[in-house]
Order: C-alpha cells, then sequence, then structure tokens
C-alpha cells in the first residue's frame, strides 16, 4: 500500500503561530505554441516551509555557509527504509491538559496550574533509551534505516489555522532529547521526520512575550531558566549541522506505527543560488501489505 | 533601553491643557471617515498653552539627534469632561504639526482589540504580541514622532509597553551586519488596513545620521533578497531583545516616541470581555516642523 504522508497545500494558513503575512496567491498566464494556446499556472508567495516540508541546514541562521542548494542533494538522501516510531504514549503527560480539540483548558491568568503543565513538558522527552525500546518495537536498528519518522500522534490536531504558540496542542509534541540526536547523527541518518510542528522541547516556542509569561512572573522565570539551559533550538542545531534533514509536518496514519517501511520524500530540483533553508515536499510510505 | 525619561505635569499645568482641551480640535467625521483638524481652534489654544513651556522643553529633548526617544508625560487631565483626543492632539501640537498619512486613517487610531481579528498579523486591532518596530515602515516618509495616550491599560492583563533605543541595539552588531542593515533592500508589506497601496520599494533598516542612527523596521512582513540580508535581520532581532526595556503605560499617561530612533512594541495582553475593560489607547502622528498643521501626507 501507498501512504500520502503530506499535508496539502490549499492557500490557507497552515497549523501554526506565525500569521502568514502573504498567502499564496495563484495567477495564470497563456502563450501560443504551434497554433494552440496555452495556459500555465504561477503561485506567489509560495513559502518553502510551507505545511509539509524539509528544513536544510540553510534553515539555521546561526550555523556558517556555505550550505549546498536544496537540488544539489542527491535522490538518495530522501528514499529508503525507515522505522516509524509511535510515541504517542508520551503525550500522556499533557493530554489532561487539552480538550477534545485541542485547545488548551487552562488558563494564563491560572499561575500555578500553568507552571505545573510547563513543568509537564520536559515528560515529552523521547530518551535515548525510549528510541531503542521503540527501534526494538519496529524490529529495526539505527545502522540499517535511511531516517527515522515519529509518529508523536498531535498530528490529529493539524488544521489549517493560526493560534497563540501556548493555546494549541498541535505545538507540544514529544521531542528528541540530546542523546537521542547524538545516536541518529551517529549511525549517519540521512533524515528524521515528526508529524507535529518540530521536534524541538515546546517551551522553545516560549521566548517572546506569550500571554502566560506576561501574566504570571513564576512561569517567565521557569521558562528563563529554561531556556537558559536549552541552547537555541538544540535539536535543528544538533541534526542540520550534521547534515541529518528535517521532515516537518508529516501526516503519519496510526496504522504504521512502530513499523519499517519504505519512504521516499523528494524535494523539487531547485538550484537557485541561495536556496538552502527549506523545501516543500510530497513523502509517501510504501508498505507490503 | 533603560526606563524612559517622564515629566509629571503640576497642578498648574494640567490646569491649563484641561481649560485647552475643552476647545472642540476635530470637526466630525464627514462621509469620507476622516475627521478634519480645526487648524484655527488648535492656532487659537497656542496662547492659552504658554504655561506649558516646561512640557515643551521636555518635549523639544525628543528632536536632538542622539537625544532622548521616547518621553511620558503623567498627571494629564482626566476625567469624563476632558476630551481625550484634545488633550493628545495638544499635546502632540507642542512638539510639532499633528499629521495623517493617506490610507492609513484618522488624526487619532483607537488601539484597541477587535476579537475577531486574532489569527492577523499583529496590529492595532488585536491582542497579539507586537515585536517592535517603528511605524509606517511601508511608506517613503515615515512620521518622525508619535504619541501614544493610554486611555484604558490594566497591568494584570498583560500588554506592557516595549520600547528599544537603535543606538543601544546597534552596539551589540558587527559592522558586516551594519553594512547589510544600510544597504536599501528590504521591503516592508503593508497591513490589509492601509489603503495607500504598497510602493514594493526597497528600504535600508538603518541610515546613518551624522554620530546617531535612523531606523525603519517591521518584522513581521519584512523581506531580503538574499540570505545576508536576511540574517542581518535575525541578528538585528536578538539584538533588540536583548536592549529593549518593558514598561506598563498606564492609564494617564501619554508616551511621546521618536519613531526615527526608537522602537516600541506590546507584549500579548488578554482579550477583554467587553470593549469598555479592554486595553485601549490612542495614536496620533506628530511631523517635523515646518509641515502646516493637520497635514495629511
Amino acid at each position: 500500500m501507498i501512504f500520502d504522508l503530506s499535508r496539502a497545500v490549499t492557500g490557507e494558513p497552515p497549523c501554526s503561530f506565525t500569521p502568514m503575512d502573504r498567502h499564496p496567491a495563484l495567477s495564470f498566464k497563456e502563450g501560443g505554441s504551434h497554433g494552440i494556446h496555452f495556459l500555465t499556472s504561477e503561485i506567489a508567495h509560495l513559502a518553502s516551509n510551507l505545511c509539509t516540508h524539509i528544513d536544510f541546514p540553510g534553515h539555521l541562521a546561526s550555523l556558517p555557509g556555505p550550505h549546498r542548494q536544496v537540488g544539489a542533494y542527491e535522490l538518495e538522501r530522501f528514499v529508503g527504509d525507515v522505522a516509524v516510531l509511535d510515541f504517542t504514549a508520551k503525550l500522556d503527560a499533557v493530554d489532561p491538559y487539552f480538550d477534545s480539540h485541542g485547545h488548551l483548558t487552562i488558563s494564563p491568568r491560572q499561575s500555578g496550574e500553568m507552571l505545573s503543565f510547563l513543568r509537564a513538558l520536559d515528560d515529552l522527552e523521547v530518551r535515548l533509551d525510549d528510541l531503542q525500546d521503540a527501534l526494538a518495537r519496529a524490529d529495526a536498528t539505527l545502522d540499517e534505516l535511511s531516517g527515522l519518522l515519529f509518529y508523536s500522534g498531535v498530528g490529529r490536531h493539524w488544521t489549517y489555522n493560526t493560534f497563540d504558540s501556548w493555546s494549541y496542542a498541535y505545538f507540544y509534541s514529544p521531542f528528541m532529547s540530546s542523546e537521542a540526536c547524538d545516536a541518529v547523527v551517529d549511525a549517519g541518518l540521512s533524515f528524521v521526520g515528526i508529524d507535529a510542528f518540530q521536534l524541538e522541547h515546546p517551551l522553545i516556542n516560549f521566548s517572546g512575550d506569550a500571554l502566560p509569561l506576561v501574566l504570571s512572573p513564576e512561569c517567565r522565570d521557569y521558562v528563563s531558566d529554561k531556556l537558559s539551559e536549552l541552547s537555541p533550538f538544540p535539536n535543528h542545531q544538533k541534526l542540520l549541522s550534521s547534515d541529518v534533514l528535517i521532515y516537518e509536518n508529516l501526516d503519519i496514519p496510526p496504522s504504521l506505527g512502530d513499523r519499517t517501511v519504505q519512504f521516499s520524500g523528494v524535494p523539487l530540483n531547485l538550484q537557485l543560488p541561495e536556496l538552502t533553508d527549506n523545501a516543500l515536499a510530497r513523502p509517501y510510505a510504501v508498505t507490503g501489505s | 533601553m533603560g526606563a524612559p525619561d517622564r515629566y509629571r505635569l503640576d497642578a498648574d499645568e494640567q490646569s491649563v491643557l484641561r481649560e485647552a482641551a475643552r476647545s472642540p480640535l476635530f470637526t466630525e467625521a464627514p462621509e469620507n471617515g476622516q475627521r478634519g483638524l480645526v487648524v484655527g481652534a488648535a492656532g487659537a489654544a497656542r496662547e492659552m498653552l504658554e504655561p506649558l513651556h516646561g512640557v515643551v522643553v521636555a518635549l523639544r529633548a525628543l528632536q536632538v539627534a542622539g537625544g532622548r526617544n521616547v518621553l511620558v508625560l503623567e498627571n494629564l487631565p482626566a476625567g469624563d469632561e476632558v476630551d481625550a483626543r484634545n488633550v493628545l492632539a495638544i499635546v502632540g501640537g507642542l512638539l510639532g504639526p499633528v499629521i495623517a498619512y493617506r490610507g492609513e486613517g484618522d488624526y487619532i487610531i483607537e488601539i484597541r482589540e477587535d476579537p475577531r481579528k486574532v489569527a492577523d498579523r499583529p496590529s492595532f486591532a488585536n491582542a497579539r504580541e507586537f515585536f517592535p518596530h517603528t511605524d509606517l515602515s511601508y511608506v517613503p516618509e515615515p512620521p518622525p514622532f508619535f504619541a501614544l495616550h493610554s486611555i484604558v491599560n490594566n497591568a494584570d492583563e498583560g500588554g506592557l509597553s516595549v520600547f528599544c533605543d537603535i543606538e543601544d541595539a546597534v552596539r551589540e552588531l558587527d559592522a558586516g551586519t551594519l553594512k547589510e542593515l544600510s544597504t536599501p533592500q528590504f521591503s516592508f508589506l503593508a497591513p490589509p488596513h492601509y489603503q495607500g497601496g504598497n510602493g514594493r520599494s526597497a528600504f535600508p533598516i538603518l541610515v546613518r545620521d551624522g554620530s546617531s542612527w535612523r531606523v525603519r523596521f517591521r518584522r513581521d512582513g519584512l523581506r531580503a533578497p538574499t540570505r545576508a540580508g536576511i540574517s542581518a535581520v535575525a541578528a538585528l532581532a536578538h539584538a533588540i531583545i536583548e536592549t529593549s526595556h518593558r514598561m506598563m503605560l498606564e492609564a494617564g499617561m501619554l508616551a511621546i516616541i521618536s519613531n526615527r530612533s526608537a522602537l516600541h512594541g506590546r507584549t500579548a495582553f488578554s482579550p477583554s470581555a467587553t470593549a469598555e475593560q479592554g486595553r485601549h489607547i490612542n495614536r496620533m502622528y506628530v511631523g517635523d516642523p515646518g509641515l502646516p498643521p493637520g497635514a495629511i501626507l
């Protein structure tokens, strides 16, 4: 069977906390050739990190270049056997804080409850032993894989809308520990992916003046202390600096959990100067049955 | 930057301002929605305002390059009998001509949340966090000054004001970054409410003005044509975060800001249960001396 792992680009805002300042805009042109008129569309403002996409090393402003152009990567980097690892049980740590629609049920004014929630986020971490257990369940070893896909379960909350970063379940996925990232890098994997916004500790999204931090000095202090422990986007830094690519906003069906499948997620062969950061892709998985 | 300078009006100054604010300074909105400024009335008020010499001196420090760039006035007249729009217009007029921008709206814009706008870019009409920026980054000649008069603001609801002195931020940047930011390569996207068109011009973010820097900046909607350009913006954003100052612009306070040398923003704030209870700040632009009062640019 073939499973489409992508989220459709519709022109609506993707599930994010960053408002779209420009929406993809379709226009058409026509031209004649050999007596026939052809129509061709053109998409303006098509961001390269819209919906399902790949992060490349150039995505990090802090990562010194030069970086390879998206189209300069060999096709082998985007295909191969992958293990789809089910970490949905990690969500038990935060599920009680959300309603069935994925909205946080505690108010930013509830300082104590908010602090408890923020502390619970640490339990979303996928440690090295969690990773090894999941690989065993999938009957896989890192050295025989091209990549890993993290089935987090928050993909059920994907929708086409913009939310405050602290308020919506899609932004609170399980994330890789530093040691788990090291294992991926050491194994020489080509890529990782997740059915969520990103593979980072969700507190990374609280670095600004989000409302819970403005209303609660205790929460602000807690997040400030935690962020000082975490370097900015540590997993992105660790993975991309080793040229391990990252698929984000995948759509992973539950039936693929803890299985090894064939994967393909090839971007367009775009070799525009300085295009080294992101690429849209339509990944899919193939299973034997 | 440190806390902005403050000037507290004494009882006499408050009384003069209260009396002057009784004059109608604005005509009611005609059919095109643009209120008029009654220049004659403003001019007549000017003689009345001579006792406000101390306020004028404090404001004039904003016009000195490299000098003060945010001034907070306190103890302004308030109450049901005082038209807050008039107070704002009079104080702004002490610094320079009150101006408006074609396509941007009235002389006085009410900054308050519209619950329907939650998913949009940060703006005067929603409660989102607004990264420090300069106003009207997308027009060729942004206003040199503007005033924010806090009408309703509750510290328990968030909505702290954030100020950044561009000189402080620049000190955090290396020469290569400054060179990129000084290159006229950045485009700023006008917000949906702006009806003045989008000229799509490319601007520098920083301009050297003698020994000082001028700034034009808004993070959302900003585009650079090169990776080096947008990397410089990322560095500037980090420097702004590191050097900003947060304060509560409490109800009754009026901040006058140099739009060329300071950035302003706000933290997120709680959506309000009713329009009357929600954060409400009036904004007005002030032009360079020489422009006629009430000029529409």
